[in-house]
């Protein structure tokens, strides 16, 4: 462990422990684990995930392949955190990954003896013999990166909304330049950069800016943006951008804890994320010691961390001869710089040559020697590949030119690139520098040359293990495509998205299909922009805040009763009452019987209602439904259907005519907002300009539904004489309007109309909310019980009426036994209305088309479920359709059902076998019309 | 208690002739607590065919919140809604709430459904 103090831009003197696999080690104030580890001549931080190959750090930013460390002990720890992300605490506990039992003696780095069957797709040409599950357990064991936290201590993340004129992502040269200028002019400039610092590159370039050293201009920079009222936000990564809002993550000390996520809402978005430096690939270039010369420069000026001894740098361009000069000025020995290019007029080359070192033009690295790691390099001249000679070294810096940073989203959602993002390199062009390194004059160059046996070993993607071979293969088994390439090879994959290594990829299946690179191109990265906690992501969206629970006004009268609350389609709703049962079966059973008996209440709040005004509103709803709206007379209902354009049905429920130009309609309670939409993008395409108001007036009646015998007796004892009379002579699917108040209460409004979802004599009474309660209690004192879903689904079974079971958005109205609303009206004609049209098409005429129909046990005892399968015979394959809901009805005392039956078998009469082998065993079954109980309807009637 | 509000929806491009009516859509207006002079006029007006007159008493209940409370910035860009208007219908935390800027202060309408469930997210943040 280092006792020498470093000096860098981000760190402090204050020093403290930490452990790294155990181990305790010495950081620095400000120092990431990437740094700290560095700093302590830690060169390997992980294994790979394929091969379990020592890697150590290639990049210093969360495009980091490679060093994926473990932060925190389980079960809450972190998994895959980048070494180079993470700010080193006091006492934190770091763990390298992808090893077993330790990061030195890995036994899965004898994976490596096999690895000729590791291949590209490997996993699609073996493990087949006995089975796959034979192998499961321990490919389970060896596979991914990192092992999945067991629960979880970070806090809930915050969320933030602001909104400016321009939203610049990198604080760059590039992006301070771009947000100087937005700020003169007046705009309000929000600036986001991932770093805890700004200025990007500036902190080891020694150019002038403005006549003032680079990181000056920083700091003056950064002064005018505040007091021209920018917003400059560190440690705040773009992930995201879409149209005009942009998502970024804030998170202090690269660690999740104390999360933001922001949204940044701007008519101007630019990108000024620069661009990502990229490796060239040579033999065994993923050895430890080897990494992209940038990450060096930045270690150094940084973080004081010199990263070798002994060093030679290799690329493509000129920005390796300032880079070595810079490199030397901080006390590193520069042994050769490696140039792939035959010539350049670099002034800093000619520096470097009278200083000693030795720099080679239109050589390569064709080979990296060292275990734990790089020791030396082999490097021959390009166009004589096997005059190769020896170069001792312990660290290479590499750099095949830089791939701009566009990934964070898609070219159109960028008002504006600029900087290196855009191509540009120079910092004279960015920024306006003097004595800067001027263009790089890179040439590409994106691996050595060697023989086919060792493209093994030529490392493209590093944090996947994919090399120069696995591209060739997948070429020639035929994946041509860049996309292609990457999902059978995994190329560009991962937490990475291919930052290192996509372009290289690219432009080696380019070389290798004699293609050009434009016509490859790269494969599409998958946001976020750089990993983010899905904790983060769902923002306030956890535990109880991860959705509303919609309440009618009627549930403390619920929970009072000892109701058995549950959310269905985001309402809490009463499943049974506890009173009546053990178990909502037992209870549901005892409820229903007792509204067939007596009678009983329930609460149909949550029903959709819309109502529907104006003088077009008839003949909108007549076009809308099925059944004629306009031929409704006022203070009469009708129970109506409606379909989708192509002929399904998409709800149903009851049109009540309150004027001749209002109407209410109710719709299931899970398809109130969709039958709005619906009926509003008619209203504002087909029959814009229409006299037509169409409002969502579910909150603002409640809906107590009293059924059963008794129904009528306790509405008279509780609503009062002025009801006498309606009561005794409202016909069904009638109603009236008067006013009623609690006792000692302020009237309100009550709707009593005559309806019936259960086959007995029934009434819907839609109130104020206000009075829902006292009129709830006043009927329950009258002697009706509450019953819940349970009973009421076991009553509308025994009446064959249906719901979504039924009406499942594959049935059309044929299907589902509403054929009679599609016959010509008085006049004799058809009428025509959204989805009639498509109707008559073959598909839904098919001989073997489900049809509704019941269904009972053959032998009248035996059990069947909601979800069996129809068979012939107990073997047969083919399904004739399924079972929609099933209970046990205690007015038949046996197993009743809804079911959608192939046509061509569904005569009453037929048996049929359900199949249930998930939940046991096949039933018997007959064919039965719909309705079970009361198929006359007399008891509505009564 | 859920308030006692109408909506007037127009159908020729008029307004809902109320210094109280909150333009909560393209020509849908909300007032609450109408008058019932107001009323009585929008009745006649809807009874023309200028527009209809639909009573939402019941749908929305008044929700408080501090002005400063973190809350408004986490739901939504609300100096971005509100720059041109004084009332928004928006999203909150998955709940339909109207967000209206009377005198410099902000007051919030949920849908009465919804009460609790917002409620209980702006304790908790």
């Amino acid at each position: 462990m280092s006792a020498k103090l470093r000096t860098g831009r981000r760190i402090t003197g204050e020093t403290f422990a930490f452990y790294f696999d155990g181990q305790r080690y010495c950081a620095q104030r400000g120092d990431t684990a990437a740094s700290a580890l560095a700093a302590a001549g830690v060169r390997a931080f992980g294994r790979s995930i394929k091969y379990r190959r020592l890697r150590g750090l290639l990049a210093l930013g969360p495009e980091e392949p490679n060093a994926l460390l473990t932060v925190g002990e389980p079960p809450a720890c972190l998994p895959n955190v980048p070494a180079p992300v993470v700010r080193v605490t006091p006492g934190m506990r770091l763990y390298s990954q992808n090893r077993w039992p330790s990061l030195r003696v890995d036994a899965g780095s004898l994976l490596r003896l096999g690895a000729g069957f590791w291949g590209a797709g490997f996993y699609y040409k073996t493990f087949m013999w006995p089975s796959w599950k034979f192998y499961e357990g321990l490919i389970r064991r060896l596979a991914g990166l990192g092992a999945a936290p067991a629960e979880s201590k970070l806090p809930q993340s915050k969320v933030l909304h602001l909104d400016a004129d321009v939203i610049i992502a990198g604080a760059g040269a590039a992006g301070l330049r771009a947000a100087l200028d937005a700020a003169r002019s007046g705009q309000r400039v929000i600036l986001c950069e991932r770093e805890p610092v700004i200025g990007g590159e500036l902190s080891f370039e020694t150019a002038s800016i403005d006549g003032v050293a680079a990181l000056h201009w920083v700091q003056r920079a950064s002064e005018e943006l505040g007091h021209l009222g920018a917003r400059i936000m560190t440690d705040t990564a773009v992930i995201s951008a879409r149209g005009n809002v942009v998502i970024a993550h804030k998170q202090p000390a690269g660690l999740p804890g104390a999360d933001t996520l922001l949204r940044l809402y701007a008519p101007m978005l630019v990108n000024a994320m620069g661009a990502v430096e990229r490796p060239i690939a040579f033999i065994d270039n993923d050895l430890p010691g080897i990494m992209l010369a940038g990450a060096a420069e930045r270690l150094i000026s940084d973080y004081g961390v010199c990263v070798g001894k002994r060093i030679v740098l290799f690329g493509n361009h000129d920005r390796l001869y300032r880079t070595a000069i810079r490199l030397r000025q901080g006390g590193v020995n520069v042994k050769a710089i490696i140039d792939t290019r035959a010539l350049t007029a670099s002034a800093s080359r000619a520096i470097l040559l009278a200083a000693g070192v030795e720099c080679l033009q239109a050589y390569t690295i064709v080979r990296a020697e060292g275990g734990g790691a790089v020791r030396a390099v082999q490097i021959a001249p390009i166009k004589k590949a096997t005059a190769v000679r020896r170069v001792d070294c312990d660290s290479v810096l590499v750099s095949g030119g830089w791939s701009p940073a566009v990934r964070a989203a898609a070219p159109s959602d960028w008002h504006s690139v600029c900087g290196a993002a855009a191509g540009e390199l120079a910092l004279a062009a960015i920024a306006g520098a003097s004595d800067d390194d001027g263009e790089p004059q890179l040439e590409a160059y994106w691996r050595s040359p060697c023989a086919t046996a060792d493209e093994k070993n030529q490392f493209v993607d590093m944090q996947n293990d994919v090399t120069v071979a696995d591209l060739r293969q997948a070429l020639a088994e035929g994946f041509c495509d860049i996309e292609h390439v990457k999902r059978y090879t995994t190329l560009g994959i991962g937490t990475e998205q291919g930052a290192t290594g996509g372009m290289l990829g690219a432009a080696i299946v380019a070389e290798l299909s004699g293609s050009a690179l434009a016509a490859i191109g790269t494969s599409r990265a998958r946001g976020p922009y750089q990993p983010v906690p899905m904790g983060v992501l769902s923002g306030s969206r956890v535990g109880a805040g991860l959705r509303p629970e919609r309440r009618t006004a009627l549930h403390e009268e619920h929970a009072k009763a000892g109701a058995v609350l549950e959310l269905m389609a985001g309402w809490m709703r009463p499943r049974y009452y506890q009173g009546n049962g053990a178990d909502a079966f037992a209870a549901g059973i005892v409820e229903a019987a007792r509204v067939r008996k007596q009678g009983g209440i329930c609460d149909g709040s949550t029903l959709g209602k819309l109502e529907i005004a104006g003088a077009d509103a008839p003949a909108f709803l007549d076009r809308l439904y099925l059944n004629s709206a306009s031929a409704i007379e006022t203070g009469r209902a009708r129970y109506a259907a409606l379909l989708r354009e192509d002929g399904i049905v998409l709800d149903d429920g009851l049109l009540l005519r309150q004027a001749a130009d209002r109407f209410t309609a109710t719709t299931s309670s899970s398809h109130g907002a969709h039958v709005l939409s619906h009926l509003e993008f008619y209203r504002d395409t087909e029959w814009r300009g229409r006299r037509i108001a169409i409002s969502d007036v579910t909150e603002c009646w409640s809906v107590l539904i009293v059924a059963g015998p008794a129904s009528r007796t306790a509405l008279t004892a509780v609503l009062g004489r002025a009801w006498n009379e309606p009561l005794l002579n409202l016909r069904h699917m009638a109603f009236v309007e008067r006013t009623w108040s609690a006792a000692a209460g302020v009237g309100a409004k009550l709707r009593l109309l005559r309806a019936s979802f259960s086959g007995e004599l029934a009434y819907e009474l839609h109130c104020h909310p206000d009075i829902a309660c006292p009129l709830w209690q006043a009927l329950v004192a009258a002697g009706l019980a509450p019953f819940g879903l349970e009973a009421l689904d076991i009553l509308r079974v025994e009446k064959g009426y249906l719901t979504g079971a039924e009406l499942n958005g594959l049935t059309t109205p044929m299907d589902a036994g509403l054929g009679a609303m599609l016959k010509a009206g008085a006049d004799g004609l058809t009428r025509n209305s959204v989805g009639r049209a498509l109707l008559g098409r073959e598909g839904y005429l098919a001989a073997d088309r489900p049809i509704l129909v019941g269904l009972r046990a053959a032998d009248g005892k035996s059990q069947f479920l909601g979800g069996a399968q129809v068979t012939t015979t107990t073997t047969a394959t083919q399904s004739l359709g399924y079972i929609t809901s099933s209970v046990f009805s205690p007015a038949l005392q046996e197993w009743i059902g809804l079911a959608l039956i192939a046509r061509n078998c569904s005569a009453a009469g037929n048996e049929l076998i359900a199949r249930d082998p998930l939940r046991g065993g096949n039933t018997r079954v007959r064919i039965v019309p719909p309705a079970h109980l009361d198929p006359e309807g007399q008891r509505i009637k009564a | 208690m859920s308030l006692s509000a109408c909506e007037w929806v127009d159908f020729d491009g008029g307004d809902a002739n109320s210094d109280l009516a909150l333009a909560i859509a393209p020509a849908r207006w909300l007032v609450v607590a109408p008058q019932e002079a107001w009323l009585a006029e929008r009745t006649q007006a809807a009874l023309a065919g200028l527009g209809a007159l639909i009573d939402v008493s019941g749908r929305w209940v008044p929700v408080e919140i501090a002005p400063d409370s973190p809350a408004l910035s986490a739901a939504a860009p609300l100096e971005l809604y509100l720059r041109d208007r004084d009332v928004a219908a928006l999203w909150m935390f998955d709940c339909p709430v109207l967000i209206v800027r009377c005198n410099g202060e902000i007051r919030l309408l949920v849908e009465a459904s919804y009460a609790h469930s917002l409620r209980a997210m702006l304790a908790r943040l």
